[in-house]
Protein backbone atom coordinates (compact mmCIF):
# COMPACT_ATOMS: atom_id res chain seq x y z
CA UNK A 1 0.00 0.00 0.00
CA UNK A 2 1.69 3.42 -0.77
CA UNK A 3 1.41 5.72 1.92
CA UNK A 4 1.41 9.61 1.92
CA UNK A 5 5.65 9.32 2.02
CA UNK A 6 5.76 7.03 -1.09
CA UNK A 7 7.46 8.79 -4.02
CA UNK A 8 4.95 9.20 -7.39
CA UNK A 9 2.31 9.28 -5.56
CA UNK A 10 -0.49 11.71 -4.57
CA UNK A 11 -1.68 10.58 -1.43
CA UNK A 12 -0.76 14.06 0.24
CA UNK A 13 -2.94 16.19 -1.96
CA UNK A 14 -5.29 14.07 -2.33
CA UNK A 15 -6.00 13.38 1.86
CA UNK A 16 -6.02 17.03 2.16
CA UNK A 17 -8.14 18.37 -0.65
CA UNK A 18 -12.27 19.13 -0.71
CA UNK A 19 -13.91 18.48 -4.31
CA UNK A 20 -17.86 18.55 -4.76
CA UNK A 21 -18.50 15.50 -6.35
CA UNK A 22 -20.38 17.26 -9.16
CA UNK A 23 -16.69 19.47 -10.26
CA UNK A 24 -14.98 15.48 -10.54
CA UNK A 25 -17.62 14.51 -12.47
CA UNK A 26 -17.17 17.38 -14.68
CA UNK A 27 -13.47 16.87 -15.10
CA UNK A 28 -13.65 13.07 -15.63
CA UNK A 29 -15.90 13.21 -18.43
CA UNK A 30 -12.85 16.17 -19.52
CA UNK A 31 -10.39 13.75 -19.35
CA UNK A 32 -12.84 11.26 -21.41
CA UNK A 33 -13.08 14.28 -23.92
CA UNK A 34 -9.17 14.82 -24.42
CA UNK A 35 -8.57 10.68 -24.93
CA UNK A 36 -11.24 10.65 -27.84
CA UNK A 37 -9.65 8.55 -31.09
CA UNK A 38 -10.63 9.19 -34.45
CA UNK A 39 -11.31 6.51 -37.24
CA UNK A 40 -8.59 5.50 -38.84
CA UNK A 41 -7.87 5.56 -42.05
CA UNK A 42 -8.33 2.19 -43.88
CA UNK A 43 -6.04 1.93 -47.33
CA UNK A 44 -7.80 0.09 -49.88
CA UNK A 45 -5.82 -2.71 -49.51
CA UNK A 46 -7.01 -3.59 -45.81
CA UNK A 47 -10.19 -2.88 -47.23
CA UNK A 48 -10.17 -5.00 -49.56
CA UNK A 49 -8.80 -7.73 -46.72
CA UNK A 50 -11.95 -6.87 -44.77
CA UNK A 51 -14.27 -7.64 -48.16
CA UNK A 52 -12.77 -11.15 -48.26
CA UNK A 53 -12.80 -12.21 -44.84
CA UNK A 54 -16.19 -11.04 -44.39
CA UNK A 55 -17.37 -12.79 -47.51
CA UNK A 56 -15.85 -16.32 -46.21
CA UNK A 57 -17.38 -15.27 -43.13
CA UNK A 58 -20.91 -15.01 -44.80
CA UNK A 59 -20.39 -18.31 -47.07
CA UNK A 60 -18.79 -20.49 -44.03
CA UNK A 61 -21.02 -19.11 -41.59
CA UNK A 62 -18.26 -19.61 -39.21
CA UNK A 63 -18.19 -17.45 -36.05
CA UNK A 64 -15.87 -14.10 -36.54
CA UNK A 65 -15.23 -11.53 -33.91
CA UNK A 66 -15.19 -8.25 -35.09
CA UNK A 67 -13.58 -5.17 -34.13
CA UNK A 68 -15.77 -2.23 -33.75
CA UNK A 69 -14.47 1.51 -33.51
CA UNK A 70 -16.02 3.13 -30.58
CA UNK A 71 -14.35 6.87 -29.66
CA UNK A 72 -14.08 5.90 -26.12
CA UNK A 73 -13.09 2.08 -26.50
CA UNK A 74 -13.04 -0.14 -29.07
CA UNK A 75 -16.05 -2.90 -29.27
CA UNK A 76 -15.60 -6.80 -29.72
CA UNK A 77 -17.87 -8.70 -31.20
CA UNK A 78 -18.19 -12.25 -31.48
CA UNK A 79 -20.95 -14.05 -33.45
CA UNK A 80 -21.98 -14.77 -36.59
CA UNK A 81 -23.28 -12.42 -39.55
CA UNK A 82 -26.50 -13.00 -40.42
CA UNK A 83 -27.78 -10.82 -42.93
CA UNK A 84 -25.92 -8.05 -45.34
CA UNK A 85 -27.80 -4.80 -46.09
CA UNK A 86 -26.29 -2.83 -49.09
CA UNK A 87 -28.57 -0.02 -48.57
CA UNK A 88 -27.89 1.00 -45.37
CA UNK A 89 -24.19 -0.59 -45.98
CA UNK A 90 -24.61 -2.53 -42.37
CA UNK A 91 -24.57 -6.15 -41.51
CA UNK A 92 -26.61 -8.16 -38.74
CA UNK A 93 -24.55 -9.88 -36.18
CA UNK A 94 -26.11 -13.15 -34.31
CA UNK A 95 -24.64 -12.99 -30.62
CA UNK A 96 -24.64 -16.09 -29.02
CA UNK A 97 -27.06 -14.96 -26.46
CA UNK A 98 -29.69 -14.94 -29.68
CA UNK A 99 -29.41 -11.39 -29.61
CA UNK A 100 -28.29 -9.50 -32.69
CA UNK A 101 -26.85 -6.27 -33.49
CA UNK A 102 -26.55 -4.08 -36.85
CA UNK A 103 -22.96 -2.80 -37.79
CA UNK A 104 -21.91 -0.04 -39.78
CA UNK A 105 -19.52 -1.24 -42.36
CA UNK A 106 -17.41 1.53 -42.16
CA UNK A 107 -17.12 0.73 -38.64
CA UNK A 108 -15.87 -2.59 -38.84
CA UNK A 109 -11.64 -2.14 -37.68
CA UNK A 110 -10.63 -5.64 -38.10
CA UNK A 111 -12.01 -9.35 -38.56
CA UNK A 112 -10.96 -12.24 -36.87
CA UNK B 1 17.35 21.39 -14.11
CA UNK B 2 13.80 21.51 -11.69
CA UNK B 3 11.06 21.39 -12.29
CA UNK B 4 8.59 24.09 -12.28
CA UNK B 5 5.23 23.75 -10.92
CA UNK B 6 2.65 26.66 -10.47
CA UNK B 7 -0.38 26.70 -8.25
CA UNK B 8 -2.80 29.14 -9.51
CA UNK B 9 -5.20 30.60 -6.82
CA UNK B 10 -8.61 32.60 -7.87
CA UNK B 11 -9.14 35.72 -5.16
CA UNK B 12 -12.16 35.43 -3.49
CA UNK B 13 -13.54 33.03 -5.79
CA UNK B 14 -17.32 33.10 -5.58
CA UNK B 15 -17.38 36.46 -4.56
CA UNK B 16 -15.50 37.97 -7.90
CA UNK B 17 -17.35 35.69 -10.29
CA UNK B 18 -20.45 37.63 -8.52
CA UNK B 19 -18.89 40.31 -9.07
CA UNK B 20 -17.78 40.35 -12.47
CA UNK B 21 -21.41 38.63 -12.95
CA UNK B 22 -22.99 42.24 -12.26
CA UNK B 23 -21.23 45.15 -13.16
CA UNK B 24 -23.48 47.24 -9.98
CA UNK B 25 -21.48 45.60 -7.60
CA UNK B 26 -17.59 46.38 -8.48
CA UNK B 27 -17.46 49.39 -5.78
CA UNK B 28 -19.44 47.41 -3.52
CA UNK B 29 -18.36 45.22 -0.24
CA UNK B 30 -19.97 41.73 -1.93
CA UNK B 31 -20.02 38.68 0.53
CA UNK B 32 -21.37 35.37 -0.97
CA UNK B 33 -23.22 33.69 1.71
CA UNK B 34 -25.82 30.64 2.42
CA UNK B 35 -29.20 31.03 3.87
CA UNK B 36 -29.22 32.48 7.32
CA UNK B 37 -32.94 30.67 7.96
CA UNK B 38 -30.87 27.33 7.62
CA UNK B 39 -27.63 27.34 9.06
CA UNK B 40 -25.90 27.51 6.07
CA UNK B 41 -25.70 31.35 6.56
CA UNK B 42 -22.20 31.39 7.19
CA UNK B 43 -19.37 33.90 4.43
CA UNK B 44 -18.31 31.34 1.87
CA UNK B 45 -16.47 34.20 -0.02
CA UNK B 46 -16.41 37.84 0.80
CA UNK B 47 -14.43 40.56 -1.85
CA UNK B 48 -11.40 42.62 -0.72
CA UNK B 49 -13.75 45.32 -0.37
CA UNK B 50 -15.72 43.61 2.33
CA UNK B 51 -12.41 42.65 3.73
CA UNK B 52 -11.42 45.62 4.23
CA UNK B 53 -14.12 45.82 6.74
CA UNK B 54 -12.89 42.95 8.67
CA UNK B 55 -15.29 40.40 6.83
CA UNK B 56 -13.65 37.15 7.33
CA UNK B 57 -14.66 33.59 5.26
CA UNK B 58 -16.94 31.53 7.55
CA UNK B 59 -18.30 33.43 9.79
CA UNK B 60 -21.41 34.15 10.68
CA UNK B 61 -23.65 36.21 8.39
CA UNK B 62 -24.79 38.64 11.22
CA UNK B 63 -21.11 39.11 11.99
CA UNK B 64 -19.95 40.19 8.96
CA UNK B 65 -23.23 42.60 9.00
CA UNK B 66 -22.21 44.25 12.25
CA UNK B 67 -18.82 45.07 10.89
CA UNK B 68 -20.11 46.34 8.02
CA UNK B 69 -24.19 47.60 7.71
CA UNK B 70 -24.20 48.23 4.03
CA UNK B 71 -22.81 44.76 2.84
CA UNK B 72 -23.96 43.05 -0.21
CA UNK B 73 -25.08 39.30 0.27
CA UNK B 74 -25.24 37.13 -3.00
CA UNK B 75 -26.95 33.96 -2.82
CA UNK B 76 -24.08 31.33 -4.13
CA UNK B 77 -24.44 29.19 -7.18
CA UNK B 78 -22.67 26.28 -6.51
CA UNK B 79 -23.04 25.17 -10.70
CA UNK B 80 -22.13 28.47 -11.89
CA UNK B 81 -18.61 28.51 -9.81
CA UNK B 82 -18.23 24.78 -11.13
CA UNK B 83 -18.32 25.60 -14.49
CA UNK B 84 -16.06 28.86 -14.38
CA UNK B 85 -13.87 26.69 -12.14
CA UNK B 86 -13.80 24.14 -15.26
CA UNK B 87 -13.29 27.14 -17.70
CA UNK B 88 -10.00 28.15 -15.90
CA UNK B 89 -8.93 24.24 -16.32
CA UNK B 90 -9.26 24.85 -20.22
CA UNK B 91 -7.11 27.86 -19.70
CA UNK B 92 -4.83 26.40 -18.06
CA UNK B 93 -4.47 23.47 -20.38
CA UNK B 94 -3.64 26.18 -23.07
CA UNK B 95 0.42 25.95 -21.28
CA UNK B 96 0.13 22.59 -20.86
CA UNK B 97 -1.86 19.52 -20.44
CA UNK B 98 -0.44 18.59 -17.10
CA UNK B 99 -3.43 20.45 -15.33
CA UNK B 100 -4.43 19.00 -11.91
CA UNK B 101 -7.16 20.39 -10.09
CA UNK B 102 -6.85 20.91 -6.46
CA UNK B 103 -10.38 22.41 -5.19
CA UNK B 104 -12.85 24.81 -6.58
CA UNK B 105 -10.52 27.81 -6.85
CA UNK B 106 -6.80 25.64 -6.82
CA UNK B 107 -4.84 24.34 -9.99
CA UNK B 108 -1.32 22.91 -9.98
CA UNK B 109 -0.08 22.93 -13.25
CA UNK B 110 3.56 21.33 -14.22
CA UNK B 111 5.01 23.63 -16.58
CA UNK B 112 8.41 21.72 -17.05
CA UNK B 113 10.71 22.09 -20.22
CA UNK B 114 7.68 24.69 -21.25
CA UNK B 115 10.41 27.98 -21.16
CA UNK B 116 11.25 27.91 -24.78
CA UNK B 117 7.29 28.24 -26.13
CA UNK B 118 6.03 30.49 -23.44
CA UNK B 119 9.18 32.78 -21.90
CA UNK B 120 10.47 32.12 -18.25
CA UNK B 121 8.04 30.86 -15.39
CA UNK B 122 7.19 35.20 -14.46
CA UNK B 123 6.32 35.17 -18.19
CA UNK B 124 4.13 32.59 -17.59
CA UNK B 125 2.35 33.45 -14.81
CA UNK B 126 2.08 36.83 -15.89
CA UNK B 127 0.09 35.33 -19.01
CA UNK B 128 -2.05 32.82 -17.24
CA UNK B 129 -2.98 35.85 -14.88
CA UNK B 130 -3.70 38.16 -17.94
CA UNK B 131 -5.78 35.44 -19.64
CA UNK B 132 -8.06 34.81 -16.75
CA UNK B 133 -8.58 38.32 -16.08
CA UNK B 134 -9.36 39.13 -19.46
CA UNK B 135 -12.10 35.95 -19.77
CA UNK B 136 -13.54 35.67 -16.60
CA UNK B 137 -12.88 38.85 -14.90
CA UNK B 138 -11.38 36.86 -11.45
CA UNK B 139 -8.02 37.93 -10.33
CA UNK B 140 -5.50 34.88 -10.01
CA UNK B 141 -2.29 34.65 -7.78
CA UNK B 142 -0.07 31.89 -8.49
CA UNK B 143 2.47 30.24 -6.60
CA UNK B 144 5.62 28.54 -8.29
CA UNK B 145 8.06 26.19 -7.09
CA UNK B 146 10.09 23.03 -8.24
CA UNK B 147 7.73 20.75 -6.74
CA UNK B 148 3.71 20.95 -5.30
CA UNK B 149 4.42 22.07 -1.99
CA UNK B 150 6.74 24.60 -2.52
CA UNK B 151 4.48 25.85 -4.87
CA UNK B 152 1.21 25.84 -2.68
CA UNK B 153 3.59 27.60 0.32
CA UNK B 154 4.90 30.65 -2.30
CA UNK B 155 1.14 30.69 -3.15
CA UNK B 156 -0.44 31.28 0.53
CA UNK B 157 2.05 32.88 2.31
CA UNK B 158 3.51 35.03 -0.43
CA UNK B 159 2.23 35.15 -3.71
CA UNK B 160 -1.27 36.33 -1.98
CA UNK B 161 0.34 39.20 0.17
CA UNK B 162 2.14 40.51 -2.66
CA UNK B 163 1.37 43.38 -5.50
CA UNK B 164 2.07 41.03 -8.57
CA UNK B 165 0.47 37.93 -7.12
CA UNK B 166 3.54 35.95 -7.87
CA UNK B 167 6.34 34.47 -6.17
CA UNK B 168 8.78 31.89 -6.43
CA UNK B 169 9.80 29.61 -3.91
CA UNK B 170 12.88 27.32 -4.08
CA UNK B 171 15.06 25.07 -2.08
CA UNK B 172 17.37 28.31 -1.51
CA UNK B 173 15.48 31.01 -0.80
CA UNK B 174 12.83 28.89 1.20
CA UNK B 175 15.25 29.29 3.88
CA UNK B 176 15.10 33.80 4.44
CA UNK B 177 11.28 33.55 3.61
CA UNK B 178 9.53 30.42 4.75
CA UNK B 179 11.30 29.22 7.54
CA UNK B 180 10.81 32.32 9.16
CA UNK B 181 6.98 31.86 8.85
CA UNK B 182 5.29 30.60 12.63
CA UNK B 183 4.52 27.16 12.56
CA UNK B 184 1.31 27.06 12.31
CA UNK B 185 1.08 29.00 8.87
CA UNK B 186 2.71 25.65 7.48
CA UNK B 187 0.24 23.70 5.28
CA UNK B 188 -0.70 20.65 7.19
CA UNK B 189 -0.56 22.20 10.26
CA UNK B 190 -3.87 22.51 12.23
CA UNK B 191 -4.52 24.26 15.76
CA UNK B 192 -4.23 21.30 17.24
CA UNK B 193 -0.64 20.67 15.63
CA UNK B 194 0.47 23.56 15.98
CA UNK B 195 -0.05 23.44 20.03
CA UNK B 196 1.52 20.55 20.09
CA UNK B 197 4.65 21.82 18.40
CA UNK B 198 4.21 25.17 20.32
CA UNK B 199 4.98 23.21 23.11
CA UNK B 200 7.80 21.15 21.90
CA UNK B 201 9.71 24.38 21.62
CA UNK B 202 9.13 24.56 17.75
CA UNK B 203 7.76 27.98 16.72
CA UNK B 204 8.83 28.75 13.06
CA UNK B 205 8.44 26.44 9.96
CA UNK B 206 12.49 26.42 10.28
CA UNK B 207 12.66 25.19 13.79
CA UNK B 208 10.18 22.50 12.46
CA UNK B 209 12.68 21.44 9.59
CA UNK B 210 15.69 21.22 11.71
CA UNK B 211 14.06 19.01 14.30
CA UNK B 212 15.33 15.72 13.99
CA UNK B 213 13.30 13.54 12.08
CA UNK B 214 12.70 10.58 13.98
CA UNK B 215 11.17 12.45 17.23
CA UNK B 216 8.57 13.60 14.84
CA UNK B 217 8.40 10.34 13.48
CA UNK B 218 8.00 8.26 16.13
CA UNK B 219 5.14 10.34 18.24
CA UNK B 220 2.99 10.75 14.78
CA UNK B 221 4.19 8.21 12.78
CA UNK B 222 4.35 8.98 8.74
CA UNK B 223 2.71 11.75 9.54
CA UNK B 224 5.53 13.38 11.30
CA UNK B 225 7.78 12.57 8.80
CA UNK B 226 5.23 14.12 6.08
CA UNK B 227 5.66 17.42 8.19
CA UNK B 228 9.01 17.39 7.92
CA UNK B 229 9.29 16.70 4.69
CA UNK B 230 7.18 19.92 4.14
CA UNK B 231 8.83 21.85 6.64
CA UNK B 232 12.10 21.19 4.36
CA UNK B 233 10.36 21.92 0.84
CA UNK B 234 10.18 18.29 -0.02
CA UNK B 235 7.58 16.71 -1.98
CA UNK B 236 7.65 13.88 -4.98
CA UNK B 237 4.42 13.66 -5.62
CA UNK B 238 3.68 14.60 -9.41
CA UNK B 239 0.93 16.58 -10.76
CA UNK B 240 -1.49 14.17 -12.03
CA UNK B 241 -4.32 14.82 -14.35
CA UNK B 242 -6.43 11.47 -13.50
CA UNK B 243 -6.16 12.15 -9.80
CA UNK B 244 -10.12 12.15 -10.32
CA UNK B 245 -10.68 9.12 -12.14
CA UNK B 246 -10.07 6.55 -9.34
CA UNK B 247 -12.73 6.71 -6.37
CA UNK B 248 -12.12 5.11 -2.65
CA UNK B 249 -15.17 5.94 -1.05
CA UNK B 250 -18.91 7.29 -2.03
CA UNK B 251 -20.26 9.59 1.28
CA UNK B 252 -23.02 11.88 1.63
CA UNK B 253 -22.93 14.36 4.48
CA UNK B 254 -25.63 16.81 5.51
CA UNK B 255 -25.79 19.71 8.40
CA UNK B 256 -29.69 19.49 9.44
CA UNK B 257 -32.04 22.75 9.44
CA UNK B 258 -32.10 22.60 12.90
CA UNK B 259 -30.58 20.15 15.33
CA UNK B 260 -32.64 16.88 15.55
CA UNK B 261 -33.36 15.39 18.97
CA UNK B 262 -35.46 12.30 18.21
CA UNK B 263 -34.53 8.79 16.70
CA UNK B 264 -37.44 8.98 14.73
CA UNK B 265 -36.26 12.05 12.84
CA UNK B 266 -32.85 11.34 12.92
CA UNK B 267 -33.48 7.87 11.13
CA UNK B 268 -35.73 9.92 8.33
CA UNK B 269 -32.24 11.56 7.66
CA UNK B 270 -30.36 8.38 7.79
CA UNK B 271 -32.43 6.88 5.29
CA UNK B 272 -32.41 9.59 2.86
CA UNK B 273 -28.27 9.59 3.00
CA UNK B 274 -28.44 5.59 2.88
CA UNK B 275 -30.52 6.01 -0.49
CA UNK B 276 -28.33 8.62 -1.69
CA UNK B 277 -25.05 7.19 -1.38
CA UNK B 278 -26.60 3.99 -2.86
CA UNK B 279 -27.80 5.38 -5.53
CA UNK B 280 -24.61 7.30 -5.98
CA UNK B 281 -22.58 4.17 -6.01
CA UNK B 282 -24.64 2.38 -8.37
CA UNK B 283 -24.90 5.29 -11.30
CA UNK B 284 -20.98 4.89 -10.78
CA UNK B 285 -21.64 0.93 -10.87
CA UNK B 286 -19.85 0.12 -7.74
CA UNK B 287 -20.77 -2.16 -4.77
CA UNK B 288 -19.00 -0.91 -1.37
CA UNK B 289 -17.98 -3.26 1.49
CA UNK B 290 -18.04 -1.28 4.57
CA UNK B 291 -20.49 1.44 5.72
CA UNK B 292 -19.65 4.20 8.24
CA UNK B 293 -21.43 6.56 10.17
CA UNK B 294 -20.49 10.05 11.50
CA UNK B 295 -22.55 12.02 13.60
CA UNK B 296 -21.55 15.25 15.03
CA UNK B 297 -23.44 16.65 18.46
CA UNK B 298 -25.16 20.23 18.04
CA UNK B 299 -23.38 21.58 21.06
CA UNK B 300 -20.37 23.12 20.03
CA UNK B 301 -18.77 24.12 23.28
CA UNK B 302 -18.93 20.20 24.35
CA UNK B 303 -18.42 18.25 20.85
CA UNK B 304 -20.03 15.38 21.01
CA UNK B 305 -20.39 12.58 18.50
CA UNK B 306 -18.80 9.50 17.02
CA UNK B 307 -17.50 8.24 13.81
CA UNK B 308 -17.76 4.28 13.32
CA UNK B 309 -17.74 1.56 10.21
CA UNK B 310 -19.09 -1.53 10.43
CA UNK B 311 -18.34 -4.35 8.03
CA UNK B 312 -21.18 -5.79 6.09
CA UNK B 313 -20.86 -9.71 5.38
CA UNK B 314 -21.63 -8.89 1.00
CA UNK B 315 -20.64 -6.24 -0.58
CA UNK B 316 -23.61 -3.61 -1.81
CA UNK B 317 -25.39 -0.70 -3.63
CA UNK B 318 -28.89 -1.33 -1.96
CA UNK B 319 -30.39 2.04 -0.05
CA UNK B 320 -31.76 -0.02 2.79
CA UNK B 321 -28.73 -2.52 3.40
CA UNK B 322 -26.82 0.86 3.93
CA UNK B 323 -29.69 2.17 6.54
CA UNK B 324 -29.61 -1.02 8.27
CA UNK B 325 -25.99 -0.94 9.01
CA UNK B 326 -26.22 2.60 9.77
CA UNK B 327 -28.80 2.37 12.39
CA UNK B 328 -27.10 -0.37 14.22
CA UNK B 329 -24.38 1.65 14.39
CA UNK B 330 -26.23 4.74 15.26
CA UNK B 331 -28.37 3.05 18.13
CA UNK B 332 -24.79 1.21 19.52
CA UNK B 333 -23.11 4.58 19.77
CA UNK B 334 -25.75 7.82 19.50
CA UNK B 335 -25.02 8.97 23.28
CA UNK B 336 -29.06 10.80 22.68
CA UNK B 337 -27.85 13.95 22.45
CA UNK B 338 -29.44 16.33 19.53
CA UNK B 339 -27.77 15.85 16.54
CA UNK B 340 -26.03 18.97 14.08
CA UNK B 341 -24.79 16.52 11.21
CA UNK B 342 -25.09 13.04 9.92
CA UNK B 343 -22.75 11.81 7.21
CA UNK B 344 -23.07 8.18 5.52
CA UNK B 345 -20.21 6.34 3.72
CA UNK B 346 -19.36 3.55 1.67
CA UNK B 347 -16.17 2.11 0.97
CA UNK B 348 -14.06 -1.04 -0.18
CA UNK B 349 -15.35 -0.14 -3.17
CA UNK B 350 -15.18 -2.88 -5.98
CA UNK B 351 -16.97 -3.25 -9.13
CA UNK B 352 -20.46 -4.07 -9.61
CA UNK B 353 -20.05 -6.54 -12.47
CA UNK B 354 -19.24 -9.04 -10.47
CA UNK B 355 -19.93 -10.34 -7.10
CA UNK B 356 -20.52 -13.03 -4.65
CA UNK B 357 -24.08 -14.34 -4.34
CA UNK B 358 -25.47 -14.50 -1.09
CA UNK B 359 -27.56 -17.66 0.03
CA UNK B 360 -29.53 -15.99 2.10
CA UNK B 361 -30.55 -12.39 0.82
CA UNK B 362 -32.57 -11.49 -2.34
CA UNK B 363 -30.17 -10.28 -3.84
CA UNK B 364 -31.70 -10.47 -7.44
CA UNK B 365 -34.77 -8.18 -5.96
CA UNK B 366 -33.02 -5.87 -4.86
CA UNK B 367 -30.91 -5.34 -7.60
CA UNK B 368 -34.36 -5.02 -9.70
CA UNK B 369 -35.82 -2.53 -7.06
CA UNK B 370 -32.96 -0.51 -7.46
CA UNK B 371 -33.37 -0.47 -10.79
CA UNK B 372 -36.66 0.31 -11.39
CA UNK B 373 -35.70 3.39 -8.94
CA UNK B 374 -33.03 4.76 -10.88
CA UNK B 375 -35.12 4.36 -13.87
CA UNK B 376 -37.94 6.45 -13.00
CA UNK B 377 -36.05 8.93 -11.75
CA UNK B 378 -33.83 9.28 -14.69
CA UNK B 379 -36.84 9.92 -16.35
CA UNK B 380 -38.99 11.78 -13.97
CA UNK B 381 -36.25 13.69 -11.83
CA UNK B 382 -34.73 12.90 -8.83
CA UNK B 383 -37.73 13.68 -6.53
CA UNK B 384 -40.04 11.44 -8.67
CA UNK B 385 -39.85 8.78 -6.14
CA UNK B 386 -38.73 9.08 -2.68
CA UNK B 387 -39.15 7.23 1.05
CA UNK B 388 -42.40 8.17 2.50
CA UNK B 389 -40.57 9.16 5.36
CA UNK B 390 -39.06 11.56 3.74
CA UNK B 391 -42.61 13.53 3.93
CA UNK B 392 -42.81 14.09 7.53
CA UNK B 393 -41.23 17.40 8.55
CA UNK B 394 -37.46 16.00 8.98
CA UNK B 395 -37.37 15.50 5.59
CA UNK B 396 -34.55 16.82 3.54
CA UNK B 397 -34.53 15.54 0.28
CA UNK B 398 -36.34 17.97 -1.41
CA UNK B 399 -34.30 20.82 -0.33
CA UNK B 400 -31.71 19.27 -0.89
CA UNK B 401 -31.80 17.71 -4.48
CA UNK B 402 -31.80 21.74 -5.51
CA UNK B 403 -28.18 22.20 -4.45
CA UNK B 404 -24.66 21.51 -4.54
CA UNK B 405 -22.47 21.16 -1.53
CA UNK B 406 -24.84 22.20 1.04
CA UNK B 407 -25.72 25.55 -1.04
CA UNK B 408 -28.10 26.75 -3.34
CA UNK B 409 -27.29 25.64 -7.56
Amino acid sequence: MPNKLTHGHNLMWESSRMMLPEHKEILQQHQQKLNLKTKPQLDEQEVQCLEQQLNEAIHSGSTVTLVIFGPIEHLKLTGKIGMVDHQLRQIKILLPNDELEWVKFKDIMQIE
Amino acid sequence: MNDIIFLVDMQSFYASIEKSANPNLKNQPVVVAGDPERRSGIILAACPLAKKYGVKTAEALWEAQQKCPHLVIVRPRMQLYIDISYQITQILERFTDQVEVFSVDEQFMDLTGCERLFGDMNTIARKVQEEIQEELGVYARVGMGPNKILAKIACDNFAKKNDEGIFYLSQENMKQTMWKLPVGKMFGVGSRMERHFHRMGIQTIGDLANYPVHYLKKRWGINGEVLSNIANGIDYSPVTTHTHNSQKAVGHHMTLPRDYETLEDIKIILLELSEEVAKRARSKNYRGHTVSLGVRGANFDHPTGFHRQIKLTSPTNYGMDLFQAALQLLNKHWDGLPVRSVGVTLSQLQSADVYQLSLFDASVEKDQLSQAMDDIRLKFGQTAIVRASSLRDGGQVFDRSKKIGGHYK
